[in-house]
This record gives structure tokens, C-alpha cells and sequence, in this order.
């Protein structure tokens, strides 16, 4: 009768433990296999939003001969601005990774924003009604491109800490997900131009 | 037992907590208390609605907590939801006591419709001296031409008679498979119950460890549609956001 129920007792003992082993290699796997998921999803969300960001640039691309055309009309002699913008924006058309593009629009960005300084010399500009259109439009894009940028940032900052997390850091090193870059913002360029009237 | 119901109660706490939430019942939130009249504002917000399913927030503050008025503005729109999942048909009309500055936030979908120069001068005929004047009517007239324009460029999708108010103008189709994620429950809870019975808890204190240490970075977030189960009419959470287009200025 004791051998019996010894017999009983040691096979529910390895039960449980075959039950425990069991739960156990199921949670790591599904962990494993969430973290790789994750990981891809996220990468690819940088990609995503960084496609918004060049979006917003090459609007702003389009936007700048319209805009010195204009400003040309009031103050042709400004040469050096707008020699410095036209640099920077050849720059950027010729930028291929992500480094040289966030370069490229930082140099830009100042650029425009001395072109700014210069129009508030000139009143009469001020008070043509097509640059205050283009005005708005440059603002507008320039706040975009702050949205965008703010929100690639935020993606990136999403993937990079999971990428360097324990245990992500295991599955991203073994597939070969390293970290992306930031999108830094020029000093001073948090804050879109405004127009103000 | 105990340490098994808390963990569920921490299961169950919202990821995200928002700052400023939307007054019910109303598309006016004055929060700085600045409007007078804001009851006719409000109507003719509503008005749009039905005529052209665009929604649209007028939001006062006292301050902007350090922020430009452009990601104050951009944040509470995602915040708040205004406009639907994808189709981001939302205006947000910000307004700053201190400083004394304005915005018009324009959804995704608006954008083609409602470009920066034409809302930025509106803002400037409109909206400035209605907020100098403390007149009401200034900014009814800027909803009206707002409308007018949405109309015009064909972007307007009227209201179906009849269709229920507070349901459908919060239903959004992301939400995962109710079934699957029973069965997941079901089997979460299950390895949960073995796990407390046979090592004490072990595992799932390591996971939820690791979980709640990693969430850390996410708790700041503004994401559409939080509150979207508290009481009262809310009328937004629909999940649309904003890119930044618009137009700001100061009164």
C-alpha cells in the first residue's frame, strides 16, 4: 500500500515539474519571439516617420526659389544670404544618408533664418501680400518639419533603448539590429520661424 | 494570493495619463477663462460637424508650461484625438493667455483643403481682435469662413441623419481580435496561477519587473484616445493627428 502511494507521490512530483519546466520554456520562447517581432516593427516605424521628415524637407526644398525670387524683388543686393541658401540647398539635393540630409537641413535652416533678419529691413516687402502667403507657407513647412522631426526622434529613442535593454539587447545583437541615429536639431532651431505682422 | 491581486490590479491601470482632458458635451474648453457667449461658439462648431464631419476643439490656457504654442498645439491635438483614425479631419484652435498668442492647428486630412496662408490671415483678420474685444462673434465668423472653404474644395462628408450620436464618432476598428485575446488571457492567467502555486511567484515578479522598468519611458506619452472609456459625452478620441500644419500668431 506505501509503495503505491509513493509511487503516486513521485509521479505527481514529476508532473509538476514537467508542468513547471514546460511553462517556463513556453514563456521564454513567446518572450523571444515578441522581442525579435517588436524589434522589427519598431525599426521599421523609424522608417516610416523618417520618410514624414524628408517628406517635410523636400517640401521646404520646393518652397525656397519662390520665396528668394520674391525677397530678390526688394533687395537684390543681399547677395551673401542668398548665395548661402542656395549653397545649402544644392547641399541637401546632393545628401544621400541620413547624417549628411540632417547636415544639409541644419545648414539650411540657418540659412533661411538670416533671410529672415534681412526681410525686416525692408517694410515693403513686408507688406507684399505674396510674401506673406510664402511667408506662411515657409513657417507652416518649418513647423512640420519640427512635428516630424520631434516624432522620428521619439521613435528612435523608443527603438534605440530597446535595442540596448536587457534581454533585447541578446536578440538585436544576434540579428544585427544596431542603433539609429537622432535627428539633431540645429541650436536655436526648436522653435520654428513665425511670421509676424 | 494577495501578491497575485495586486499584480492584476497593476495589470489593469491606464499606460497613459493626459494632462488637460476635454470638457464633455462641449467643442469650447475654456480653460483660461476667457470667453464670454461660448455656448454660440459651440453651436456653430456643432453645426459644421453635421455639415461637413470635420471636428473641431477651441481650447483656452492660462500657459503654455515652456512649450511653443506649435507643439502645445500639436501634442494635445494627437492627445485629445481630434478627427478620426486616418482620416484626420481636426481643427484645434489653441489660445494662450500668457502669452498672449494663438493657433490654428490643422488635422492631416485638412490640409490640402485649408492651406497655411489662408488660415494664418484668417487668424489675423478673425481671431485676433475677437480674443482683444472679448467678442464671440469674431470666431464664429472664423469657423464660418473655415467651413465655407471645406465646402468649397469638395473635403466636406455630411452627417447621416439619424446616426448615433457618442458611438460612432468614437468607434475605431484597431483594436486586436476579442477571441484570440481571450484565449491569450485565458492561458496568461492560467501560467500565471501555476507559476504563484509551484515557485511562489518567481516568474511572473521577474517579467512584471522587467515590464514596469521598461514602460518607464513610455508614461509621459500623448496618445489619442486614453480616456476614451470615462463618463460623459466626450467629443473626440477618434485617434486623428495633427503634422503641424496651420498657422499662429499673437492678439
Amino acid at each position: 500500500m506505501g509503495g503505491k502511494g509513493d509511487f503516486a507521490n513521485i509521479m505527481k512530483k514529476g508532473t509538476i515539474i514537467l508542468l513547471v519546466v514546460l511553462g517556463v520554456i513556453l514563456l521564454i520562447g513567446i518572450s523571444f519571439v515578441s522581442s525579435y517581432n517588436s524589434l522589427v516593427s519598431l525599426n521599421e516605424s523609424v522608417d516610416a516617420q523618417w520618410g514624414q521628415v524628408e517628406n517635410q524637407l523636400q517640401a521646404r526644398y520646393d518652397k525656397i526659389p519662390n520665396l528668394v525670387n520674391t525677397v530678390k524683388g526688394y533687395a537684390s543686393h543681399e547677395q551673401e544670404v542668398f548665395e548661402s541658401i542656395a549653397n545649402a540647398r544644392a547641399r541637401l539635393a546632393g545628401a544621400g544618408t541620413v547624417e549628411e540630409q540632417v547636415a544639409a537641413s541644419n545648414q539650411l535652416e540657418s540659412a533661411l533664418a538670416r533671410l529672415l533678419v534681412v526681410v525686416e529691413n525692408y517694410p515693403n516687402l513686408k507688406a507684399d501680400a505674396q510674401f506673406n502667403q510664402l511667408m506662411y507657407e515657409l513657417s507652416g513647412t518649418e513647423n512640420r518639419i519640427a512635428v516630424e522631426r520631434m516624432r522620428y526622434n521619439e521613435k528612435v529613442q523608443e527603438y534605440n533603448s530597446r535595442v540596448k535593454r536587457f534581454p533585447t539587447v541578446l536578440i538585436a545583437n544576434m540579428f544585427g539590429f544596431g542603433p539609429r541615429t537622432y535627428f539633431e536639431a540645429a541650436a536655436g532651431a526648436e522653435v520654428a520661424p513665425r511670421v509676424e505682422f | 494570493m494577495k501578491r497575485l491581486y495586486i499584480i492584476l490590479v497593476l495589470l489593469m491601470l491606464p499606460l497613459a495619463v493626459c494632462a488637460l482632458s476635454p470638457i464633455p458635451g462641449t467643442n469650447v474648453h475654456d480653460f483660461a477663462g476667457i470667453l464670454s457667449n461660448e455656448h454660440l461658439l459651440d453651436s456653430r462648431i456643432e453645426a459644421m460637424y453635421q455639415r461637413t464631419g470635420v471636428e473641431m476643439a477651441v481650447v483656452t490656457v492660462p500657459d503654455l508650461g515652456n512649450e511653443s504654442i506649435e507643439m502645445y498645439a500639436v501634442k494635445l491635438f494627437e492627445d485629445w484625438g481630434i478627427g478620426k483614425k486616418g482620416e484626420d479631419k481636426g481643427l484645434l484652435l489653441l489660445i494662450s493667455l500668457n502669452p498672449r498668442e494663438m493657433r490654428i492647428e490643422v488635422g492631416y486630412g485638412l490640409e490640402g483643403a485649408l492651406p497655411d496662408s489662408f488660415v494664418g490671415v484668417n487668424l489675423q483678420k478673425y481671431v485676433g481682435p475677437a480674443l482683444a474685444n472679448n467678442d464671440i462673434n469674431g470666431l464664429i465668423e472664423f469657423v464660418a469662413i473655415l467651413e465655407e472653404r471645406i465646402i468649397a474644395q469638395g473635403d466636406a462628408v455630411p452627417r447621416v441623419a439619424g446616426e448615433t450620436e457618442g458611438i460612432s464618432r468614437y468607434e475605431t476598428n484597431d483594436g486586436p481580435n476579442p477571441l484570440a485575446g481571450l484565449i491569450l488571457f485565458v492561458i496568461i492567467v492560467a501560467l500565471v496561477l501555476l507559476d504563484f502555486r509551484f515557485t511562489g511567484g518567481m516568474i511572473v515578479g521577474a517579467i512584471l519587473h522587467s515590464l514596469l522598468r521598461g514602460g518607464s519611458y513610455r508614461g509621459g506619452s500623448y496618445r489619442g484616445g486614453s480616456y476614451r472609456g470615462s463618463s460623459g459625452r466626450n467629443r473626440y478620441g477618434g485617434g486623428g493627428r495633427s503634422g503641424g500644419g496651420g498657422a499662429s500668431g499673437k492678439w
